[in-house]
């Protein structure tokens, strides 16, 4: 898709200039303003000669200020299309991590990587391979590898198969699972998110698999509205919208801690889903849950997306998002793999920050009755 | 005329400027229709409904002795009047005229498809002559006129309506639902461009109509249910009794008495009020009411006999019926049923309902009112203090495409600009900001209202806020981007105000269904025509006024409440009115008294007798459908203008080349034609392929029209009608719906693709969905093969 495209495509022209998105922009601040109103108008002006292509790399791709929009304006989307041009022209984001993950995508895209995915399973979890509902895991195996020293992440798959198995579902597992493609379709890396997304639907669409539940708000979003190709007849469910689906199965015991809930963008302003979450929470006797100021469609974005990009601007998001916690409540619960690891880095380099992060489905299955 | 008068068709192709001329070839067109049938006289014209274009068709009649007529130019809902006066002024029976409509339906719709436009075009044209060879000359039907009108709705725009009517001597009902009439014009404090004081204005204009000799004004009431047609409508209305009779003084010993409270509406919420009550000082009927949601007492318990024991005049009887039927005949209807404002509590942003220093401009007219909550003062609902700053924001809820309407609600601008300079008029030391995207002052005197607010000191800041949170001062912190300057402001007010835009009223459905009229995608009610009848709806006798055909202010609802008395009047004052000649008639030799069209009338207009095997029709209570028609199995029944014969014709020369990549269309006079020619008029572009024949209702669309289409290789056949509910004909299209689903199973059974044939619910505002609903047909079109065309016309030949 070229610009001028982009720009019919996401609406870019519609933009009324009113600038409620500057504001909704969780990197506008003291000092430093990111106006979506102020880039838009200066590529309708300028066309690309009016692309800056840091400003582009510096979006989180929130959907704040397309929440907000009065005109419909999907900001995030023009983003991603903008990317992919400047890909195409040899320019990239800041990766993190020196690129590991990055590699590690472009790597699973090649389709010929054996891999061994599943060997954080143990015998106290049923999983079965004929079951016709998926739990499709995403990378958190790989996170342990690289990031392990901010906490397994694996214990997410883990807790959600105890939830499943609490209420009667084995689920299948694929042991040749690749990246869902997230992080390379929102950083313009757009074929090899196609590579990845065919590999994934090639290895689904010949199982019988009906349901695939996704623990990964991205991944969820990302099927949900890039896999072209997947079955029709599959139904993709959200495991908080699931669970939610079926609280009165669920057997909690008492837990007298007290959270608040970070809505992450894609489960929440992408997808819709900010009620089955809480909805799980209160289901736990004795758990008190507060919100905070911004929450639901409001909440503020963790601080950096797609592994791009991470600086002083995003430690200064999540660490006021931490110490709002630390006011109001004993910990933070969060749906996505990635928010977790965001807030856990900015605890472990910010000592001083007394709160807790933790995973939604750890949660609720370490509240499971025994 | 004698039947066996030779045939001679003139046939009229214009271009409309470029309008038409600049897609399709109409020179080509115009000599393709020289090779047609009985086509004697063809040419092509600039502007056909010129003077000159119409006094060619004139003179052309005398000179080529032309005895039917084709324009072929924009939709006949736009110039068949037109046109079908000119015939009758040259001696020709105006139903020997009929249209091609290749403006909105072809070249509007095809403008990058030059060759596929002109080929559409001449098969239109083909498909007029050949109908125009079987048109008949028709004498129409005079019904009377009933001199007495009602307005619905008792707000500004009704009460002018019903003054004027009145006025000009006829009998008129003003039906309102709430215990007063006034509406919102009352509850605003001052009007602009000129500040005049709201209520000063209008409560003369109410006490005049309370008083009218002609005027008989209705409160608490709602209209149940509407029958008849133009001139003659029987209406019933329920109204909600008062508990109080007409000799009440409003001295208010009733109202000090009482016990119980509630809310205000009048002062929305702001104060409270009794269950015995006035909604405010100026009501008419200037009278108490009782709130029965609200007394204690019941129907046959008695709780409380407060207010009695203080009336000193006995006016209070609870053992009035709650309710009573009225039963009126009326020739007109003027729907003047409003707006409501918008409630941003949606926009949570904002914080309206959790801030109580959050108004909306409606509650700000009230708090500055010298009746109202504070009489007048400027305070802080949270603290009773004055604020020091007001912030005022635009486009609440307007041009707002999610989470509001995407449509500019016309008064807010200036309602904020009036409010800010009320505000400064009364307390100069109070700053004023107000935070907008446009200003919008662009009728008589609104420039300079703009200028004054500057000049008084009137802060505009171009950026609206992105939220308002509260302090811990109890001050309200308001933030976003002033975007001329590219800088945040996040300032701190006492107060803040959101110009709320307007919408339709919630019950606009129901008016809809009684009145069979429509609504626009925004919800309020559609003008016959955008330009030259905007007060007209489609419904013959049926005007509008006010807010509830598009957000405006008092003066535009006054000045449309009069026009729309005067076209009301123009239809009374004649007391007799034309109807088209669209009934049917029975052949006596072909009707076998069965009584399958008895069935499917809705207005119950047709009887069939059994015994003397013949049907008969009432033709006054005939619309015109051809429900009937369709349904006949002996063919017995002619519907006048659109007869069998006429309609097979048309499909026949719509398919006569190419039916293999075409669809034939047929759509309602009403809903779907009109869609169509929405889409034309927005220029939405769809594909060539389809071919449109107009009926009066889907109700028309017989087996066999649908049959010869695919009999004659048509690859897709699309039947269109209003929407269930909206049916013009009351139900027509019930049977429709019924008779659709039958014949996909017979094709189904034949072993023709059901899918083939197609049913679509289309409003005269869905221009969108017509268009959309082309390009799937087309879609369909693609994938039919020859061999299904062929195998199709063998399956419905074996049955011939």
């Amino acid at each position: 898709m070229g610009i001028d495209e982009a720009v019919k495509d996401t609406k870019v022209q519609m933009c009324y200039s009113c600038g409620k998105c500057t504001l909704a922009c969780p990197l506008t601040h003291d000092g430093h303003i990111y106006s979506p109103r102020r880039i838009v108008e200066t590529i309708l002006t300028h066309g690309e000669e009016g692309i800056n292509p840091a400003e582009m790399w510096e979006c989180l791709t929130c959907n704040a200020c397309s929440t907000y929009c009065p005109s419909d304006v999907r900001f995030p989307a023009f983003v991603r299309e903008v990317r992919g041009e400047l890909v195409k022209d040899g320019s990239y984001g800041e990766c993190s991590h020196a690129g590991i993950l990055h590699s590690l995508m472009r790597l699973m895209a090649g389709g010929q990587l054996k891999q061994k995915r599943l060997e954080w399973l143990d015998d106290s979890l049923e999983t079965s391979p004929r079951s016709n509902v998926l739990l499709f895991v995403g990378c958190a195996p790989y996170y342990d590898a690289v990031l392990g020293e901010h906490g397994s992440h694996t214990e997410t798959p883990k807790s959600a198969i105890k939830l499943l198995n609490s209420i009667g579902i084995k689920p299948r597992l694929l042991k040749d699972e690749v990246c869902c493609g997230h992080d390379m379709l929102w950083s313009g890396e757009t074929e090899t998110f196609e590579k990845l997304a065919r590999i994934n639907t090639e290895r689904i669409n010949k199982s019988k698999v009906k349901k695939i539940i996704f623990t990964c708000p991205e991944c969820y979003d990302t099927f949900k509205e890039n896999y072209k190709d997947l079955r029709e007849d599959i139904e993709l469910h959200h495991l908080a919208q699931f669970l939610g689906d079926r609280i009165g199965d669920l057997r909690f015991q008492e837990n007298g801690k007290k959270v608040t809930f970070q809505d992450s963008c894609r489960l929440g302003r992408f997808q819709g889903i900010y009620e089955p979450p809480r909805d799980l929470l209160l289901a736990v006797p004795g758990l008190e849950l507060v919100e905070m100021e911004d929450n639901r469609k409001k909440s503020i974005c963790c601080g950096t997306s797609c592994w791009m990009n991470c600086d002083q601007e995003s430690k200064r998001i999540q660490v006021e998002r931490l110490e709002e916690t630390s006011r109001i409540a004993d910990m933070i619960i969060t749906a996505c793999p990635k928010c977790l690891i965001h807030f856990r880095c900015a605890m472990d380099e910010q000592s001083k920050l007394d709160t807790e992060v933790k995973d939604l489905f750890v949660m609720l299955a370490e509240s499971l009755e025994p | 005329m004698d039947e066996e008068e030779e045939i001679r068709i003139g046939v009229y192709v214009c271009h409309c400027g470029l309008n038409i001329g600049a897609t399709v070839d109409c020179e080509e067109v115009a000599e393709h229709a020289k090779t047609l049938d009985d086509v004697v006289y063809a040419e092509h014209q600039m502007y056909t409904c010129s003077e000159p274009g119409q006094q060619q068709i004139r003179d052309d009649i005398k000179e080529h002795r032309l005895n039917r007529v084709v324009v072929a130019s924009c939709s006949p809902k736009l110039h068949e009047e037109t046109f079908r006066n000119a015939c009758e002024e040259a001696g020709l029976n105006k139903y020997l005229l009929e249209m091609a409509n290749i403006r909105e339906h072809c070249s509007w719709v095809h403008l990058h498809e030059k060759e596929g436009a002109t080929d559409k075009a001449k098969d239109l044209v083909a498909m007029a002559v050949a109908k125009a060879r079987l048109l008949r000359p028709q004498i129409e039907k005079k019904v009377p006129v009933r001199k007495s009108a009602m307005v619905i709705g008792g707000g500004v725009a009704g009460i002018q309506a019903a003054l004027d009517l009145g006025d000009c001597g006829y009998k008129v009902y003003l039906v309102e639902k709430e215990a007063s009439i006034g509406g919102r014009m009352a509850q605003i404090d001052k009007t602009f461009p000129t500040m005049d004081c709201s209520i000063c204005i209008l409560a003369p204009k109410m006490s005049e109509i309370g008083r009218h000799p002609n005027v008989e004004v209705l409160t608490n009431a709602t209209v149940r249910h509407i029958d008849g047609y133009i001139g003659n409508f029987s209406v019933l209305i329920s109204q909600k009794t008062r508990y109080v009779t007409d000799e009440c003084t409003v001295c208010g010993d009733c109202t000090d008495v009482c016990p119980v409270t509630t809310p205000n509406e009048f002062d929305l919420g702001l104060t409270t009020r009794k269950g015995i009550y006035i909604p405010f000082p100026q009501a008419i009927p200037s009278s108490f009411i009782v709130d029965m949601d609200l007394c204690l007492n019941e129907a046959n318990v008695r709780a409380c006999n407060k207010c009695i024991e203080a009336c000193e005049r006995e006016c209070i009887d609870f053992d009035m019926d709650p309710e009573k039927e009225i039963q009126i005949e009326v020739g007109t209807i003027i729907v003047a049923t409003g707006m409501k404002s918008f409630d941003p509590r949606g926009l949570e942003e904002y914080g309206y309902g959790r801030y109580p220093d959050v108004l909306t401009t409606l509650e700000f007219e009230r708090l500055i009112n010298a009746s109202g909550p504070t009489e007048g003062h400027l305070i802080r609902p949270s603290d009773g203090e004055q604020p020091k700053n007001v912030a005022f924001i635009q486009c609440v809820g307007s041009r707002t495409e999610d989470r509001g309407n995407p449509y500019c609600s016309n008064i807010c601008c200036m309602e904020t600009i009036k409010d800010a300079l009320l505000i400064k008029e009364h307390w100069p030391e109070i700053e004023i900001t107000v935070f907008y995207m446009d200003i919008r002052a662009f009728g008589k005197g609104f420039e300079d209202l703009y200028k004054r607010a500057r000049e008084e000191g009137a802060r505009f800041i171009r950026g609206l806020p992105f939220d308002i949170k509260k302090n811990p001062d109890g001050t309200l912190r308001v933030r976003g981007e002033n975007t001329t300057l590219q800088e945040i402001y996040d300032t701190d007010f006492g107060m803040v105000i959101l110009s709320v835009g307007l919408e339709p009223q919630d019950d606009k459905e129901d008016i809809q269904r009684l009145l069979n009229i429509s609504t626009d995608s925004n919800g309020f009610f559609l003008e016959a025509h955008p330009k030259l009848k905007p007060i007209d709806t489609p419904t013959g006798g049926v005007f509008l006024a006010g807010t509830a055909e598009a957000p405006k202010d008092i003066k535009d609802s006054v000045t449309q409440a009069s026009a729309a008395a005067s076209r009301a009047n123009r239809l009374m004052i004649r007391g007799e009115v034309t109807v088209e000649a669209l009934t049917p008639i029975i052949d006596a030799e072909l009707c076998t008294g069965c009584g399958a069209c008895e069935k499917v009338c809705p207005y119950g207009a047709i009887t069939a007798d059994k015994e003397a095997k013949l049907a008969t029709v009432v033709e006054a209570a005939c619309a015109g459908c051809g429900t009937c028609g369709a349904q006949c199995p002996t063919g017995a029944i002619t519907m006048r203008h659109f007869t069998d014969d006429q309609i097979m014709a048309q499909i026949d020369h719509a398919l006569e080349r190419d039916p293999q990549d075409k669809v034939l269309v047929f759509a309602c006079n009403w809903c779907s034609y009109a869609g169509a020619d929405l889409a034309g008029v927005s220029r939405m572009q769809y594909p060539t392929s389809s071919r449109v024949i107009r009926l009066m209702c889907s109700g028309r669309v017989a087996e066999k029209f649908v049959m010869r289409a695919f009999e004659k290789g048509a690859a897709a056949v699309l039947v269109s009608g209003c929407h269930l509910q909206d049916c013009h004909y009351i139900s027509a299209n019930q049977q429709t719906l019924k008779r659709v689903k039958r014949w996909k199973k017979k094709l189904e059974k034949k072993g023709i693709d059901p899918d083939r044939l197609q049913l679509e619910w289309i409003s005269a505002a869905e221009g969108d969905r017509f268009a959309s609903k082309m390009k799937e047909m087309h879609e369909i079109v693609s994938q039919v093969t020859a061999k299904d065309i062929g195998k199709t016309k063998k399956a419905l030949k074996a049955k011939a």
